[in-house]
């Protein structure tokens, strides 16, 4: 999977492409740790490009937000995805955890908003 | 097995090589000298036969010559004074130490009207100069040697002969014409001879010493034999009687050839040692004369044949030299590659420690050795790694064996699970993936009337899944009780999961709470595949599901509990998504649509049979395409309240 980090002001953007699965969700993991340990709490996750995600992809968002949440009161937003994608989290009811956008631009400017 | 060595196929390449490189050398030096030998021979032959010749054309020449002198000088004389004409003749004779003899012969009273001949011959005999009157012994004037030089107005040479009357030898005889003018005409007197000994040429000839078996032979102008060293063909014998004789066409031939006068090198078989020959032969001009030298060829060749003899025999000691050296070389070679090869089979049955032989050579089979050496070790190392790893793997995999047995052994696996309760039937199974996993279901009885059941799928795969799973379901079990909705029952569940939840494991669970004597079924849904209701008329039909979010993943969440009622004949069946993501070869999943489309067909058939049936469709589906995860299905049919 392809992982590329996205700074605007002080929002994080990390845009995946490819299989978001146990055999790639650590290196997604080390970046969002990476953030929330220097304090970055203002977080997007693209996933326009991801085009399968397991439930480790879906552990990995879910730890990651709960630290940006409860500790660093800041959040995870996610951009996408491709409808079997975005099935998984409707139906384990994860679309209701998080906040999904159309595009990246719509995230960055909800983080500007609040 | 070896069954050509290294040093076999090497010796016979190389041995091989050599001789045909040595057969070609030898060939061509042989044939080459031969050539060169013969081409010597040729020359020298021809030129011997030449120099022969020019020594007896010397000595008939000379004889030509004094007898024409005389001749010329007896044409300016008169005849009248006997005595100094005898004694002209005798001194002649005497002074020429060629001359054999000779007479002036002349013509029928052509001397002395009175006497009808007058042939005065003096010749050389036991040391003394003897003379007798020709005329005497027979009448000479029919003969060759006077006839001849009368009729052709010319000097001739006779072809050889034995003069018994004069001379009692063989010998050959100049005769010239005398002629005296007699009113101004020429008249013919009488000849003048000159006889040449052939014993002299004899001499010549016999003293030609070729080799060991090498002569010559003189011939006369109609092919007789003059000289041979074969004395009873002398005079006896012509070249083409001698032929005729061995039915010999060449030599007839040759025969042709020599009194034409032609020269020529040719092969020839001796006549005396019934050898191969090469004869040159050239013509005695003055004569008309044939010479002919006899080169034995086996003589000739025997040193080019001595030569290559002793070739040959170098050779051959060289051979065996070399092949000595080689076989011993390449035995050499071949040792320590035969002792490798021994000491590999050793540890190839398993004795990785055998010891490799001490092979120093710095060649490229002492690299070979090391090498072995070196793959000894790191096969050893492999070897104990591997075994290593099989062991801990074996270990792993046995544990995760009895991991899953524990696993399933904590649900519930019998069935019909209460054949005394008629109004009501529940069927359930797991078929697992490959590796242990998350799946589970349960149902138990919260009081008389009401019983209570769920099926979850914990998120993951492997131990980890596993062991959440076994988790849940206690925690699920323990947080019921009379009165406790399924929505209760969830949020419970969830906050306890939640907690102390780092890794964010979470579980999709559908459960619910059947009234056995209504038929009324409460449900409440964590994020869990929408189960399908079956009744008779209506098919099959996906209930709405309250859509709460999976449990584990969030403390405080709130769940719905949502009501339908199964009326008697109709059942309620359950699964996870192992079913609808089943997948193909092809990629394809199984999908809700096929699962609602199978199910509809096998309403009626007792909940065994359709879950085995839909067990098989699955399995048709995917064709051969390995299961990826646990396929869980469960089935509650009502039958009424009793």
């Amino acid at each position: 999977m392809e992982i590329t980090v996205k700074e605007s002001g002080d929002v994080q953007t990390l845009i995946l492409k490819g299989r978001f699965d146990v055999m790639t969700a650590n290196s997604a993991e080390k970046e969002l740790n990476a953030f929330l340990e220097e304090g970055k709490s203002k977080i997007i996750v693209d996933l326009m490009d991801v085009n399968y995600i397991s439930s480790a992809g879906i552990r990995v968002l879910l730890a990651a937000v709960k630290v940006a949440r409860e500790e660093l009161a800041g959040d995870i937003r996610l951009v996408g995805c491709r409808p079997h994608v975005q099935k998984v989290f409707d139906m384990a009811g994860f679309s209701q955890i998080f906040k999904f956008f159309g595009s990246l631009d719509e995230a960055v400017e909800s983080y500007q908003q609040s | 097995m070896i069954r050509r060595g290294i040093a076999f196929k090497l010796t016979l390449y190389i041995m091989t090589g050599i001789t045909l490189i040595f057969a070609l050398i030898f060939g061509y030096n042989y044939l080459y000298s031969r050539r060169i030998i013969l081409k010597n021979v040729e020359d020298n032959a021809r030129n011997l036969a030449l120099a022969t010749t020019n020594r007896i054309d010397k000595i008939l020449r000379s004889m030509e010559v004094a007898t024409t002198n005389l001749a010329t000088f007896l044409q300016q004389t008169t005849y009248e004074e006997k005595q100094k004409l005898l004694d002209l003749l005798r001194s002649y004779v005497e002074c020429n130490p060629e001359i054999y003899g000779s007479t002036i012969a002349f013509e029928p009273y052509a001397y002395d009207k009175n006497s009808l001949y007058f042939s005065p011959y003096y010749y050389k005999s036991e040391g003394e100069t003897k003379f007798i009157d020709v005329g005497e012994a027979y009448h000479y004037f029919h003969w060759t040697w006077y006839q001849i030089p009368k009729e052709l107005d010319r000097p001739i040479w006779t072809e050889p002969f034995y003069d018994v009357g004069a001379g009692n030898i063989i010998m050959s005889t100049y005769s010239t014409p005398l002629y005296r003018t007699v009113s101004g005409e020429k008249e013919f007197l009488g000849v003048l001879t000159a006889d040449i000994s052939l014993e002299g040429l004899q001499d010549i000839v016999s003293s030609i010493k070729i080799f060991e078996s090498g002569y010559g032979f003189l011939i006369s102008r109609n092919g007789t034999v003059v000289t041979h060293p074969s004395k009873d063909l002398i005079m006896h014998e012509t070249i083409f009687s001698v032929a005729e004789a061995r039915q010999d066409a060449h030599l007839r031939e040759i025969g042709r050839k020599m009194i034409k006068g032609e020269s020529g090198f040719v092969p020839f078989t001796s006549i005396v040692t019934e050898h191969k020959c090469w004869m040159a032969y050239c013509p005695v001009p003055s004569t008309g004369w044939s010479l002919a030298v006899i080169y034995p060829q086996d003589e000739l060749m025997a040193d080019v044949v001595n030569l290559n003899r002793t070739v040959f025999l170098l050779f051959l000691v060289g051979f065996f030299l070399l092949l000595g050296v080689i076989v011993f070389n390449a035995r050499s070679i071949t040792k320590p590659l035969r002792m490798l090869s021994r000491a590999t089979r050793v540890i190839s049955t398993g004795n990785l420690d055998a010891e490799f032989p001490q092979i120093k050579s710095r060649d490229e089979v002492g690299n070979l050795a090391e090498s072995f050496v070196y793959m000894q070790d790191s096969l050893k190392r492999y070897i104990q790694d591997l075994t290593e790893t099989t062991a801990a793997k074996e270990r792993i995999e046995s544990e995760l064996k009895i991991a899953r047995e524990i696993q399933m052994s904590i649900i519930p696996k019998i069935f019909p699970p209460f054949p005394d309760r008629p109004e009501f039937d529940i069927f359930a199974c797991i078929e697992p993936a490959k590796e242990v996993g998350g799946d589970l279901y349960d149902f138990f009885f919260i009081d008389d009337d009401h019983i209570c059941f769920m099926i979850g799928d914990v998120s993951g795969k492997g131990v980890p899944a596993s062991l959440f799973m076994a988790v849940t379901k206690t925690l699920f079990k323990a947080n019921t009780g009379e009165g406790i909705s399924p929505d209760e029952i969830l949020t419970r569940l969830n906050n306890e999961l939640s907690r102390d939840n780092e890794s964010c494991m979470f579980v999709t669970i559908f459960s619910g709470i059947l009234n056995t004597k209504t038929g009324e079924v409460l449900y409440s849904s964590a994020g869990h595949n929408p189960p399908l209701v079956l009744c008779r008329e209506k098919g099959a039909e996906y209930i709405g599901t309250p859509g709460g979010i999976a449990v584990g993943a969030r403390e405080g969440l709130s769940y719905k509990t949502e009501r339908l009622v199964l009326h008697p004949g109709e059942c309620l069946f359950m699964y996870t998504d192992g079913v609808t993501e089943a997948a193909n070869l092809r990629d394809e999943l199984f999908s809700e649509k096929r699962l609602l489309d199978d199910l509809s067909p096998l309403r009626d058939k007792p909940i065994k049979d359709i879950v085995s049936s839909l067990m098989e469709k699955i399995e048709d589906f995917s064709q051969g395409a390995p299961q990826a995860d646990d396929i869980t299905m469960m089935i509650i049919k009502y039958f009424g309240g009793a």
